[in-house]
């Protein structure tokens, strides 16, 4: 009979788990254990005593922290021990039922407190291999997507440009997750490139990527890097995490004495619920929960910093103080650097930016994620009207979407087309095929609902094109700076009054125009300095 | 003559300390010990558990009843789902 099933039979640690366990225990000893030790009789400095007390074995070790950690009753040394005994950051469930059980236990029976509540965890422990090191000093960025994937849009190029200028200059380590997501863990020479080097990663194209790189430490690179593990510094946050780490985070947030600094994106998912998936906001909530315990948030706008500011206000109910909310305005690199110089061979994959680049009629251009609070449907509403009024135009439009809505854009477009009017959508466009959109776009129409930011308005504008963009929120604020004209988007009228006028009225646009050419751009240079004395400066004094 | 109680006593004193001493040392160890393989047996039955896991995700079964699970979770995710695992449509 064929056996489809491969009993595992319970058998003892192996050699190897057992060490890395009693190697995790002994740098938290050294960390929790270091004054008192040092005022030992005949122990000149902490490690001697730590050190005989590691000699009597790992059991040893965990008994005598477990005790401390239930006399002194502090979360951070509760949260530290968790994190040794299971190379993973615990979730709040797990601190709290710890931190009952030793509540309730005597000393002799603490550390079999602390491990019944760790095997009452539904968590799988997948690093137990793992060697650990406490950074207290430096702050700790998790990095990582970044760090593990070649994705390169919106979030990606804020990290990448942020820390690649952080590197070498300010005292931060960069992180990402070991496997199973239990904990930080160091890069891995290729993954610190992917962050901070991207252009050069990019560059060397895969075949270079797969061998060693030049930089790289010599010798075999360790199997396995070290959880980092952050204990009274700063953890800085600059990407979304995916589902996996809120719980983890918030626990971090919550517990290890660190305080965590992160940019805040936009709260879409929630103020804008009734235009996204049912499970996105279901994702965005949980994720809220690593926000209502982190120490302070860079806005990417003013108008996302409201947003978050009234989250904070909602917790108040809860007796939470909730993060310091601040604003950093993004950087906007135009998308004219990523043009070939003039001279220089066309990338032909690149190929024509569109089908009707002959075409005589001004360009009007849409780029962005193809979704409901994009409000496109208005904007193909409006092209229409005017159409059918003799206004000639072309519309092109830049983005991907879900399949669900992008079906409903095409058939519209189709519909339009067959109707005799010049409307295409370009999904999977290029760098260059979107600078050269904009170069020739006549003006450009991103009437959206809702936005965290509105990095098509303010790359139109770095283009010198002029933006027909929505007025309130942070589209509003990009206007304010000059270059557009604002519509209410949720008016199809007033979107069709703003195209008709700019179209029909070249001194308008012009003027439009010029007050988009003489608007100074944010550099990154500026927001990576901005970010860094928002997010980091303010909590180095509170350290 | 008796012999002189102030010399003798401090040598049964430190002989008996001494094996005070000796027998505290073996308990200490033996206290260790139960410590030790306390905690050695506690990281035995995690990395069983997580193995226990791992290998039931081997399993034929599980790896045959993939494609359900996987229509599963997009009926989950679907517009007009609660999203939430292990609700009926």
């Amino acid at each position: 009979m064929t056996e489809l099933f491969s009993p595992v039979v319970p058998e003892r640690a192996s050699e190897a788990l057992r060490e890395a366990l009693g190697r995790r225990l002994g740098v938290v000893a050294e960390v929790l254990l270091g004054d008192s030790a040092r005022a030992a009789p005949g122990a000149h400095k902490a490690s001697d005593a730590t050190a005989a007390l590691i000699a009597r074995g790992s059991g040893v070790v965990a008994d005598v922290l477990a005790r401390r950690v239930r006399q002194n009753r502090c979360e951070d040394e509760l949260w530290l021990l968790l994190v040794a005994l299971t190379a993973s950051f615990p979730h709040t469930d797990l601190v709290l039922r710890a931190r009952r059980a030793l509540g309730v236990a005597s000393p002799e029976f603490a550390l079999a407190a602390v491990l019944e509540a760790v095997y009452q965890s539904p968590e799988r422990l997948e690093s137990l291999g793992y060697d650990l090191t406490v950074e207290s000093v430096s702050a700790v960025a998790d990095v990582d997507f970044c760090a593990r994937y070649d994705h390169n849009t919106g979030i990606q190029r804020v990290v990448r440009e942020t820390m690649s200028r952080w590197n070498g200059v300010h005292d931060v380590r960069f992180a990402c997750w070991s496997e199973g997501d239990d904990a930080f863990r160091e890069l891995t020479p290729l993954e610190r490139r992917r962050v901070v080097d991207w252009n050069a990663y990019r560059a060397e194209g895969p075949s270079a990527r797969r061998s060693p790189s030049p930089d790289a430490p010599t010798g075999t690179p360790p199997a396995r890097p070290t959880l980092v593990v952050p204990w009274h510094t700063t953890v800085i946050l600059p990407e979304v995490a995916h589902a996996g780490l809120w719980a983890p985070l918030a626990s971090l947030a919550r517990f290890s004495g660190s305080r965590v600094a992160m940019i805040g994106y936009d709260t879409i998912p929630i103020g804008s619920a009734d235009a996204i998936m049912p499970i996105e906001s279901e994702k965005f909530a949980k994720y809220l929960t690593v926000v209502k315990n982190a120490t302070r948030i860079a806005a990417i706008s003013a108008s996302a910093a409201d947003e978050f500011r009234g989250f904070v206000g909602a917790v108040s109910a809860q007796g939470v103080t909730g993060p310091h909310v601040g604003c950093v305005t993004l950087a906007v690199e135009s998308p004219g650097q990523r043009l070939p110089a003039p001279g220089a061979a066309r990338d032909p994959a690149a190929g024509s930016a569109g089908a009707d680049d002959a075409h005589p009629a001004p360009l009007v251009l849409i780029v962005g994620n193809q979704e409901p609070r994009k409000n496109l449907l208005a904007v193909l509403f409006a092209a229409e009207t005017l159409w059918r009024e003799g206004v000639s135009f072309r519309l092109r439009m830049i983005g991907g979407g879900r399949p669900d809505y992008t079906r409903i854009i095409d058939r519209e477009c189709r519909r339009l087309r067959r109707a005799g009017f010049a409307v295409e959508v370009l999904r999977g466009a290029g760098d260059e095929v979107l600078a050269r959109s904009y170069r020739d776009a006549y003006f450009t129409v991103f009437p959206s609902t809702h936005e965290g930011f509105g990095l098509p308005v303010a790359e139109s504008l770095a283009m010198g094109v002029p933006s027909i963009t929505s007025d309130f929120g942070s589209t509003q604020q990009i206007a304010d700076g000059g270059g557009c004209l604002t519509v209410d988007p949720r008016d199809d009228q007033s979107i069709i009054r703003g195209m008709r006028r700019l179209l029909g009225d070249p001194a308008e646009r012009e003027r439009l125009a010029a007050e988009a050419r003489a608007r100074v751009p944010r550099s990154w240079d500026d927001y990576a300095s901005d970010l860094w004395n928002e997010l980091l400066e303010p909590l180095k004094e509170t350290s | 003559m008796p012999e002189d109680p102030a010399e003798s006593f401090p040598t049964d004193l430190t002989n008996r300390i001494g094996a005070l001493e000796a027998e505290r040392l073996r308990l200490q160890k033996e206290l260790d010990q139960i410590a030790n393989r306390a905690l050695d047996r506690w990281l035995s039955v995690e990395v069983y558990e997580s193995h226990a896991v791992e290998s039931m995700q081997q399993t034929l079964s599980w790896k045959v009843t993939k494609p359900l699970r996987a229509v599963r979770e997009a009926q989950l995710n679907r517009p007009g789902s609660s999203g939430r695992r292990g609700s009926t449509p």
